[in-house]
């Protein structure tokens, strides 16, 4: 386990990766995205309008 | 938070430390070992600690003394006041806790030391706690509440969208079945379905209706104005009949009063009236205006309007008479008027006729309303078909329009939900998919600390008990319960809750397993690990392999405080064989009082006692004989059970040294070598061999001298040289000096296949077999 992370920065960190792999969140805001995760700030619109965004920015690739 | 090494705890006025105690801690030594009997002070030291940590004392809880126990902080006979707990550190810095009021203070705050603190009365505390106490032990580790509220969010996400895709097809439906109503009403036709039907509908242009309605409501309401005349026609009419009559009746009273009055009276009131409206107009004239005689001219006025009161008949009777001649005058005006009114009708009519381009649906009388409007009433009777025809064509007309605006309503309604599921279509399979990946990473992120967690207490308690521990423990999160944790144990081939099956033994040892990998998850190098007595439980044929994991695991600690009153314990210290992995401390508190409080003493091994004892300016040779003879035995019992020499089978294994001395056979003794390692100041290894035949065969010889020497009274001892026994205590102290080393025990571990070694690798003895 790493030392610097609390156990939900570093489930963020899991679950942001995973999902920015699997082309549901853009690597530009995964970031800024995963500290909101990790301190239960993602609301349900915040995670329709990355899922959102993130698809079409996939689809048009 | 320091990480420094310890120096030393000084407690002053502090629970069992009365007056003022110092714990000094080795340099270089990162384990220390406080032995004493209960009532020793051990547990205060360990409380030092906890207060500077903690600022707290746990030692108190739970012994049915209610709260406010800072009262029982400081010594009995002293002042909270008094108190003063000071931890030193190696670089000089240090962190003292003192009480200011009834709180504590400590100073500087960031030097207290971050520890982790196991008492015996808590070992077992976790292992059979209910699930939701053991979650509280663990929660650190994962606590990931507030992920799993971002998580909930996109459940929430995922469900919003589910609800949404729900509705839109629903709506979608209904607003399909309704054009499809409209499109039946409009005439359904099997060529295209109702959405391509109502899309066409609402694409044509509306204007052409809308031109022929507004021309519709036009031509009706001309038609509608043309039918009022009638009816006006006649009233006028009536009206002028009326007025013609009344005037005929005034003209024939006008004159039948003229006539019995004077022939001329008619002139004569109208002179009068005349000649009234002058003098009003010049109240005194100064002669008659009519014969200009100035005597006549005084009353005149008064004379005029005498005379005019005597012919008031008449004056009635013209006024009459010019009344129903006005009334005649606008009855035939209102005629005139009327007729005027009705030219314009006509030419509304004609208008709303010509302004627009009337369709075969529209049909109009073949003659224009009549020029005359007394012909008009014959004229509607004929075009009264025409006009309903229009009318009812306005009203078709505006119900088609309704009837387009539903299905532009219905389209675009339909078309909305149509977009709407569209979209949910698109984004549903995602947020599931997101979600999916959530509880999944999740589950596994957990499960995996859990497995970490119970696979570092499997890995310890295999240490203590071989074979009961690797992937026979588990932790998991119930997953149908919030913040539970379940503790498994594999016994026997079925997993069960080890307090159902486990001895008390295995039940301390797994507690102590489960509180030591709990520790060592967060950041141990920072953190000082204490055991207060946790090993009182802990069955003889456990307790060494106890203590030796205890050795290992102390490594990663900034530094380890293991209190026991297990005697065997201390013994093993004395006598080198307290598991020797590492360096260690080893401190021993004697008897507490209360005026000098806990008192420690040295715990010297007993090679470094028969060294003092060697080294004493008039030395005692009895107790050197006796310390020699029994070191010696240790060392012969050493290396004949390391080489499975034969000596005598006895009841109890207590042998003499006439019986081990020469179960070491020449081919043995002559191979027997030790070697002591050191390094030099470069790090350099060096090697100092020591052969033991010598020193084997020389005390053979003199063996005798520790039985008549140090043993016995014995008169035989007369006669031996006091040169006999300092050459025997020589001879043992360096045959044990080679063999045990101090810090890091015997050479008893076969690891390099080639000698035995210890555990620092100070000593090296040859051979590893023993000779055939």
């Amino acid at each position: 386990m790493s030392e610097d992370l609390s156990p939900a920065a570093a489930l963020a960190t899991k679950i942001g990766s995973a999902i920015a792999k699997a082309g549901m969140m853009r690597d530009e805001r995964k970031a800024d995205l995963v500290a909101k995760i990790a301190s239960g700030e993602m609301s349900a619109a915040d995670w329709k309008t990355e899922i959102d965004l993130a698809v079409e920015k996939a689809e048009q690739a | 938070m320091s990480a420094q090494p310890l120096k030393s705890l000084r407690l002053t006025a502090f629970r069992g430390s009365s007056s003022s105690f110092e714990l000094p801690f080795e340099k270089g030594r990162r384990l220390t070992l406080v032995y004493g009997e209960n009532g020793s002070g051990k547990t205060t030291i360990c409380d030092g600690f906890e207060f500077l940590a903690k600022g707290d004392v746990g030692s108190l809880a739970d012994k049915g003394m209610g709260a406010g126990l800072k009262k029982y902080w400081h010594s009995l006979g002293k002042l909270p006041g008094d108190v003063e707990v000071t931890l030193t550190h190696t670089d000089g810095s240090s962190c003292t806790g003192r009480f200011a009021g009834v709180n504590p203070v400590f100073d500087p705050e960031e030097n207290r030391p971050a520890i982790e603190l196991l008492r015996q009365k808590q070992i077992t505390a976790l292992i059979e706690a209910v699930p939701s106490k053991r979650y509280d032990a663990i929660q650190r580790f994962v606590d990931i509440a507030e992920v799993e509220k971002s998580e909930q969010a996109l459940k929430q996400a995922r469900d919003e969208m589910s609800s949404d895709l729900t509705s839109a097809q629903s709506e979608e439906s209904s607003q399909f079945e309704n054009l499809d109503d409209l499109y039946e009403v409009a005439g359904k036709s099997d060529d295209i379905d109702a959405i391509t039907w109502a899309k066409a509908a609402v694409a044509a242009p509306a204007d052409d209706q809308s031109a022929e309605l507004t021309a519709l409501g036009n031509l009706v309401g001309a038609a509608g104005g043309l039918e009022a005349y009638p009816a006006l026609v006649e009233q006028r009419n009536e009206a002028l009949k009326t007025a013609q009559t009344k005037f005929a009746e005034t003209e024939q009273v006008l004159a039948d009063v003229l006539e019995s009055a004077s022939s001329a009276a008619a002139e004569t009131v109208e002179l009068l009236k005349v000649g009234k409206d002058f003098l009003h107009a010049h109240p005194d004239p100064e002669v008659c205006p009519l014969c200009e005689s100035a005597e006549k001219a005084v009353g005149l006025a008064q004379l005029v309007e005498t005379r005019l009161g005597q012919l008031n008949a008449v004056s009635t009777a013209q006024e009459q008479h010019q009344a129903s001649k006005r009334a005649v005058q606008y009855a035939t005006s209102a005629i005139e008027e009327l007729k005027l009114n009705y030219a314009a009708s006509r030419q509304s009519y004609a208008s709303a006729k010509a302004d627009h381009e009337w369709g075969a649906t529209v049909q109009f009388p073949a003659d224009d309303p009549p020029e005359d409007f007394d012909d008009l009433a014959t004229w509607l009777d004929g075009a009264a078909v025409f006009a309903e025809a229009w009318r009812n064509r306005e009203a078709n007309l505006r119900q088609g329009d309704q009837q387009r605006q539903a299905v532009e309503k219905a389209l675009g309604r339909f078309q909305q939900a149509k977009t709407r599921k569209e979209e949910a279509e698109r984004l549903l399979p995602h947020l599931e998919a997101a979600h999916k990946i959530c509880v999944e990473t999740r589950q596994a992120f957990t499960n995996a600390i859990m497995a970490e967690i119970a696979g570092k207490v499997g890995e310890l308690y295999e240490k203590v008990h071989p074979d009961e521990g690797l992937e026979k423990i588990a932790l998991q999160l119930d997953p149908k319960k919030r913040s539970s944790v379940d503790l498994q144990a594999n016994f026997a081939g079925s997993d069960v809750p080890p307090p159902a099956y486990f001895s008390q033994s295995h039940l301390d040892t797994l507690g102590l397993c489960v509180f030591l990998a709990l520790a060592l998850r967060e950041t141990p190098s920072e953190k000082i690990l204490i055991l207060d007595d946790v090993l009182g439980s802990v069955d003889e044929p456990h307790v060494e392999r106890v203590i030796g994991m205890l050795y290992e695991i102390s490594q990663e600690f900034r530094h380890t405080i293991i209190t026991t009153h297990y005697r065997p314990w201390r013994e093993k210290f004395r006598w080198g064989r307290l598991r020797p992995d590492q360096q260690c401390q080893f401190v021993e508190l004697t008897n507490w009082a209360l005026d000098g409080g806990i008192r420690m003493k040295s715990t010297v091994p007993e090679i470094a006692r028969l060294q003092k004892l060697l080294g004493e300016e008039d030395p005692d040779l009895q107790a050197i004989c006796g310390k020699a003879g029994v070191i010696l035995e240790e060392a012969l019992d050493f290396l004949t059970l390391q080489y499975q020499c034969s000596v005598p089978r006895k009841h109890v294994a207590a042998f003499t040294l006439g019986e081990l001395l020469p179960a070491i056979k020449s081919a043995l003794r002559t191979a027997l070598k030790v070697e002591t390692v050191s390094r030099d100041d470069e790090g350099e290894e060096q090697i100092a061999a020591l052969e033991l035949k010598p020193l084997l065969d020389e005390l053979s010889q003199i063996a005798q001298t520790r039985n008549l020497m140090g043993a016995h009274f014995n008169s035989l001892s007369f006669d031996l040289l006091d040169a006999d026994a300092m050459r025997f205590g020589q001879l043992v102290e360096q045959l044990s000096s080679a063999l045990v080393c101090q810090e890091h025990g015997w050479p008893n571990r076969p690891k390099t296949g080639s000698y035995w070694q210890n555990g620092g690798d100070t000593r090296r003895l040859h051979p590893l077999q023993k000779p055939s």
